[in-house]
């Protein structure tokens, strides 16, 4: 018998209504991905590569089709539920990293734990190791503002993995970063996954992030123009 | 999330708007103040009300009148009756020479020299003198057989039958002015009784006297006309010796032998909220009743109505001051939008986010209170003294304040009830503002998380 895949996406479409116009910004995507699966979302602009990440979260519904993950029908799921579902099973890093402005690293690190009802010592001491696992150990009680762009996405993956998530979203990781930055981010992210033999989907614009992937998935015009697994990528 | 951390991010996000925190903070020590303050002074004039109500007479006590029209009588069934009475605490039936069929005159000094031909006599038990309230200027009330005590102005009633008709009594009142004579200005009476002897003397239809009682005087009341005019220029005696008098007088008068009926019955509540059950009771047992009751009653409406108004006008600047938090909040929520967004992609519950936000407006609204609360003390505190103050020009000194922050005359009183009226008052209209921003922020997308700007 086979297994599901960890991630199912069917028959999704999704068309936005800006003024009398009907924009498609999703045509028709059909979709797996294997658990421990590091998979691109590679595109222009406009491609429908943001869209197809925030449907596959639940940060919006599809106007059709279905996500399932894990066995779960996340499009079938109210906000109390996918904010539950997001709590327990993803985790988020940004392009803007997105940190807390009031909190501190380790603070900020914590938070997603906070939500899940984490009491505060035990939620201290994880995201203490999760910051110095990613290089940060002595960074615990700066504020965001107080880092540098680096130091903040280092947080962002952290407050990522802390809750040791089966699936993480990266929408454009290193957008704000230089290229040497985006290296050590790319291979702290990949080699986490990795490790933790998680499922991570990266959205992204940006080739040479495309290549850390084990699949890439190219979109153009809200469709899936190309799907090709590692072995198959010219880099 | 757990309400420590609820209440740690809610305190770093009031903290990082500092400013505008203040302000909406102080925007409910005004509202507080003003709604605080004007209640006091509603309290204060209720306060005064019913002190000078008080001051007309017991609040707790109901008169009995018999009812002529189903003619009933004030007898001793009824006292019985009367003190079975659900939250009665005591009855007071006096007995006088109203209702005998015989005359008794007053007499003292040595061979009766000080004559009073009218005996403004009241009897009453031991248990009854003690819940009518008597004030003694000196001696004690007549506990033993045979003791009396006299009014205030009792030796006054006295003539001296050994002077002249129009000097024989000691003048009470200015003859220019018509004024009473008190204090310094007060003549000595003829004679003094106290530690004396009083006679009580039953006469015939000839004036010969046919029988006489001597009673021990061992105290001197104060003058009160709410408790009875027996303390004015009357003798206050036991009830088992008024009663044993007129069974002798009776004797001696060759009358039937009865006891005599009373003529005012006093009944007492054991609190002022019961006096008008007691009063239904006592009307149901066909009689008439009157109390101090109805009049508390009238202005308590009025005192309502009163507060109704002040504490409206109070109520307008704290509406003002929530129209202030809802603004903050709502500032507030625009601005963290992407914060919210950010939290609810990374799986914040929507009870969450809605319980940061009213959290925070409950903290304003919650700090506001408590400081104009306090604040209301010392504002009630300057009305007071403006108040007071304005009769009588004088220096003022901290004894002056501390005498006047005491008088009974306050128009400003805070209660405890109050102060935490003013606090929770303040916590809920925190709440309520906050409740329309906490919705908007509940509201807003987890894509505000993915936007970049």
């Amino acid at each position: 018998m086979q297994q599901a895949p960890f991630v199912a996406v069917k028959g999704l479409r999704k068309a936005y209504v800006m003024g009398t116009e009907v924009v498609v910004a999703l045509r028709k995507i059909d979709l797996t991905i294997e658990r421990g699966e590091i998979c691109c979302i590679f595109g222009a602009s406009g491609s429908g590569k943001s869209t197809l990440l925030n449907l596959m979260a639940g940060m919006e519904p599809p106007t059709e089709g279905e996500v399932v993950i894990d066995g779960q029908t996340i499009t079938q799921m109210n906000e109390n539920e996918l904010a539950a579902f997001r709590r327990q099973n993803v985790g988020f890093i940004f392009q803007a990293y997105n940190l807390l402005p009031t909190l501190t690293a380790a603070e900020n690190v914590a938070l997603p734990l906070a939500f899940c009802g984490v009491e505060q010592k035990r939620r201290e001491a994880a995201a203490k190791s999760v910051l110095q696992a990613v290089g940060l150990g002595d960074r615990l009680n700066h504020y965001p503002t107080q880092m540098s762009g680096g130091q903040q996405q280092r947080t962002g993956i952290a407050r990522a993995f802390v809750t040791k998530p089966k699936l993480i979203f990266a929408d454009e990781p290193t957008g704000n970063l230089d290229s040497k930055t985006t290296k050590d981010i790319m291979d702290m992210m990949v080699g986490f996954a990795r490790r933790y033999h998680e499922t991570m989907i990266i959205v992204t614009h940006n080739p040479d992030l495309a290549a850390y992937a084990d699949r890439i998935i190219t979109l153009k015009d809200g469709e899936i123009i190309n799907d090709q697994t590692k072995e198959s990528v010219i880099v | 999330m757990s309400l420590t951390d609820l209440l740690k991010m809610c305190a770093q996000n009031l903290r990082r708007r500092k400013g505008r925190t203040f302000l909406s903070v102080l925007g409910v020590v005004v509202g507080c103040c003003s709604i605080v303050c004007m209640l006091s002074i509603g309290v204060g004039m209720s306060a005064s009300q019913e002190q000078w109500i008080s001051e007309m007479g017991d609040l707790t006590a109901v008169d009995v009148y018999p009812n002529y029209v189903s003619d009933t009588k004030l007898d001793d069934e009824l006292i019985a009756q009367l003190g079975e009475l659900p939250n009665v605490t005591a009855v007071a039936a006096k007995l006088s020479f109203d209702a005998v069929d015989f005359t008794t005159s007053v007499t003292a000094g040595p061979g009766g020299r000080y004559v009073s031909a009218y005996a403004d006599v009241a009897g009453y038990s031991q248990q009854a003198m003690q819940s009518l309230d008597y004030k003694l200027l000196e001696g004690s009330l007549p506990e033993r057989k045979g003791t009396v005590a006299i009014g205030e102005a009792f030796e006054y009633s006295l003539t001296d039958s050994k002077r002249p008709e129009g000097r024989n009594t000691v003048e009470l009142y200015d003859p220019d002015t018509g004024e009473e004579l008190t204090g310094e200005d007060r003549p000595k009476p003829f004679v003094s009784l106290s530690g004396g002897k009083l006679s009580f003397n039953v006469t015939d239809d000839d004036g010969k006297v046919i029988y006489t009682e001597s009673f021990q005087v061992v105290g001197k009341l104060k003058q009160d006309y709410n408790v009875g005019s027996e303390t004015d220029s009357g003798v206050l005696m036991q009830a088992e010796d008024f009663k044993a008098f007129c069974f002798n007088a009776q004797k001696a008068a060759n009358l039937k032998r009865k006891t005599p009926p009373y003529s005012a019955v006093k009944v007492f509540a054991d609190e002022i909220n019961n006096v008008a059950a007691v009063e239904e009771a006592i009307k149901g047992m066909g009689f008439e009743t009157s109390s101090m009751e109805s009049m508390r009653e009238s202005t308590k409406k009025e005192m309502a109505t009163v507060q109704l108004a002040l504490g409206g006008i109070g109520a307008v600047s704290l509406l003002v001051a929530a129209i202030g938090i809802m603004n903050t909040m709502i500032m507030s929520v625009s601005e963290r939008t992407k914060e919210i967004g950010v939290m609810k992609a990374l799986g914040c519950g929507l009870s969450d986010i809605r319980r940061l936000f009213l959290l925070e407006a409950a903290s304003i609204g919650l700090l506001g209170g408590a400081v104009g609360s306090a604040l209301s003390y010392l504002i009630s505190a300057v009305i007071d003294l403006i108040y007071l103050q304005s009769g009588s020009a004088g220096e003022v000194t901290v004894g002056v304040i501390a005498y006047l922050l005491t008088s009974p005359q306050r128009i400003s009183v805070i209660p405890l009830w109050l102060f935490l009226f003013g606090l929770l008052f303040s916590l809920l209209i925190g709440l309520v503002s906050g409740a329309y921003p906490a919705m908007k922020a509940v509201k807003i997308s987890p894509l505000e998380a993915m936007k970049n700007e």
